[in-house]
């Protein structure tokens, strides 16, 4: 079973997605604070970091002390620019509002 | 023309007098009494010689000259000379002025009778068009004093000609006694690019205009956009020059950036409970086919909510573009202070009954934009709620200070780090924890805009995890 860790400062967002990953195979944690994610990333060991690309300073804070990237990430973004799946370096991103269906796909697709 | 006054030559003069269609001639005695006129003085300034005839020449000058005594001086001029010659101003018949070139002489008419000719030659056309190139070199050479774009002209050997004032005030430490030998070599340390060489370069080259090349110069005190154009073009000596007109742009393309940042910013923010509104879907369809009722009447809340919440971001930021545009206008009356401060509590206490909005002092009547100002107490105390953190006291002190209220909104909940402190009042600013609360990080904003437009102050202390005190005064006399 695949672990996410999700990281949102949106409480809604965060807990619906906790809800709807969960139901669809996927074991999951959430946090709304990105001090928390290092601790959180040691105890649970994700296979993929999902993130809002509000928060993606975490990134290179992570980078930075494992000296490494080690966990995928895949950004959710509601930046106009962004109408389509891309990649940024090692960042996998989607576009805001996406469908569940289109999320899992993606997930799978970085998981493998 | 000979300055003697031969009898020998008066059939010359005759003749002249006679013939000439371009020269106006008069015939008068030496103390200026008119005798005749030619035909072509006729043509000229109108009078026949019915007009003129025993009247005294100097009715033809313009009364200032008339006044300076300049027909007596010239009649001395020519008796004591010979000959006598100006260019003044001549008044037709129809009032008219006209510049002319005039040349008086003394000449003997043959019977021992001393007359004087004056021979006038109309050069008005040239005088007009020499003061309209004085004045429209003076008109020009106030456009460009005056006009904020700078002008640059320079020689082949890239020499400045002429640079206006908009140039030497832009490069500060240069003036324009000190000599610039070449402008290429002058404008390259500030030539980021190294844009405007090239085109310079190329202009002097092949001739060929350039427009609205936009080019980023770091200038004493800053980096700044210009847009450029070049042409050639050829002196009043009829050189070849360079013309380059440069227009800023660093305000415009600080706007359209910040603009294009606004417009991210608030597409991504409008897309959060867009995308709530998806996942509260999809789980929808989950609990529906589980068949859990309770569950999906709580979802359904919980769209709601966010459809509330988009809402609300739609109309903070059109009050935003409203009260950021120049329409904006406080609508000044005097009303009763207190009065507003208890409905602004009634509003929001209605929406949060669980919380106590506990009420100080009083100060009685004040002017300002009343619907304004309450919108700054219940944004402040909405705000005190909204970042409670579980606590349930929210105090509002108002109180007159000499001319200036001050009102406090002070609660006990998140507090604000305070590295975050001086930016609250900041468009779009929302404290890291707070992000997930509504609203678009406007409200604070648009209080600052609405009580600078009264001359006020708005202010805030905190204490992270204690929480925050919001201030607002504004003066209670405002001068509009």
């Amino acid at each position: 079973m695949k672990k996410i860790l999700i990281v949102n400062n949106d409480p809604d967002t965060m807990q619906l997605l906790e809800n709807l990953l969960g139901n669809a195979g996927f074991k999951t944690s959430a946090l709304a604070d990105i001090n928390k994610v290092p601790e959180q990333i040691e105890q649970f060991k994700p296979n993929l970091l999902l993130l809002d690309v509000d928060q993606r300073e975490i990134i290179n804070r992570l980078a930075k002390a494992a000296g490494k990237r080690s966990i995928p990430v895949l950004l959710m973004t509601g930046h106009p620019g962004t109408f389509i799946d891309k990649q940024e370096g090692e960042d996998h991103i989607i576009p805001k509002p996406f469908t569940l269906q289109h999320l899992i796909e993606k997930i799978t697709a970085i998981t493998g | 023309m000979s300055k003697a006054s031969l009898p020998a030559a008066f059939p010359y003069f005759e003749s002249l007098f006679k013939n000439s269609v371009l020269n106006a001639v008069m015939v008068m005695d030496t103390g200026g009494t008119i005798q005749s006129v030619n035909r072509a003085f006729t043509n000229t300034f109108g009078y026949t010689i019915d007009d003129l005839k025993n009247r005294n020449f100097s009715l033809l000058f313009i009364p200032k000259d008339r006044e300076a005594g300049r027909p007596a001086k010239e009649i001395a001029e020519v008796m004591r000379e010979g000959q006598a010659d100006d260019k003044n101003y001549l008044v037709k018949k129809d009032g008219s002025p006209v510049w002319v070139s005039g040349e008086t002489i003394k000449v003997d008419d043959g019977n021992g009778n001393l007359v004087l000719l004056k021979l006038i030659q109309d050069i008005h056309i040239q005088k007009e068009a020499e003061l309209t190139i004085l004045r429209s070199n003076d008109f020009n050479e106030s456009i460009l004093t005056s006009i904020d774009d700078i002008v640059i002209v320079l020689n082949k050997n890239m020499n400045i000609i002429k640079a206006n004032p908009a140039f030497y005030s832009l490069f500060k430490n240069i003036s324009p006694q000190k000599a610039i030998s070449n402008f290429a070599n002058f404008i390259a340390p500030f030539d980021k690019s190294g844009l405007i060489l090239e085109h310079i370069n190329n202009l002097s080259n092949t001739g060929k205009s350039f427009n609205n090349l936009e080019i980023e110069i770091n200038a004493p005190g800053g980096e700044r956009v210009f847009d450029i154009s070049g042409r050639t073009m050829k002196t009043e000596q009829n050189q070849e020059a360079l013309l380059f007109i440069v227009h800023e742009i660093t305000v415009q393309k600080q706007l359209v950036r910040e603009r294009e940042d606004i417009i991210g910013f608030v597409a991504h923010e409008l897309r959060n409970p867009l995308s709530n509104l998806l996942l509260c879907n999809e789980m929808l369809k989950q609990v529906l086919q589980n068949n859990e009722p309770g569950q999906a009447e709580k979802l359904m809340q919980r769209s709601q909510n966010n459809i509330f919440r988009l809402n609300k971001m739609i109309g903070e930021l059109y009050e935003a573009t409203r009260i950021s545009s120049g329409n904006f206008r406080l609508e000044i009356t005097e009303f009763d202070f207190d009065e507003m401060i208890s409905e602004a509590i009634d509003t929001v206490q209605v929406l949060q009954p669980a919380f106590n909005i506990i009420s100080h002092g009083k100060v009685g009547t004040a002017n300002g934009d009343r619907y304004r100002l309450m919108q700054v107490v219940t944004n402040y105390l909405s705000n005190g709620i909204k970042y409670s953190n579980g606590h349930k006291d929210v105090r509002i002190t108002v109180q007159k200070n000499n001319n200036t209220i001050i009102v406090s909104v002070e609660d006990e909940g998140l507090g604000i780090p305070a590295n975050q402190l001086p930016y609250i009042f900041d468009r779009f600013f929302r404290a890291e924890k707070t992000k997930n609360l509504e609203g678009i990080g406007l409200g604070l904003f648009l209080c600052r805009r609405i009580i600078d437009a009264h001359g006020g102050k708005l202010w805030a202390t905190s204490h992270e995890g204690r929480g925050s005190k919001f201030f607002f005064s504004i003066p209670v006399c405002l001068i509009q």
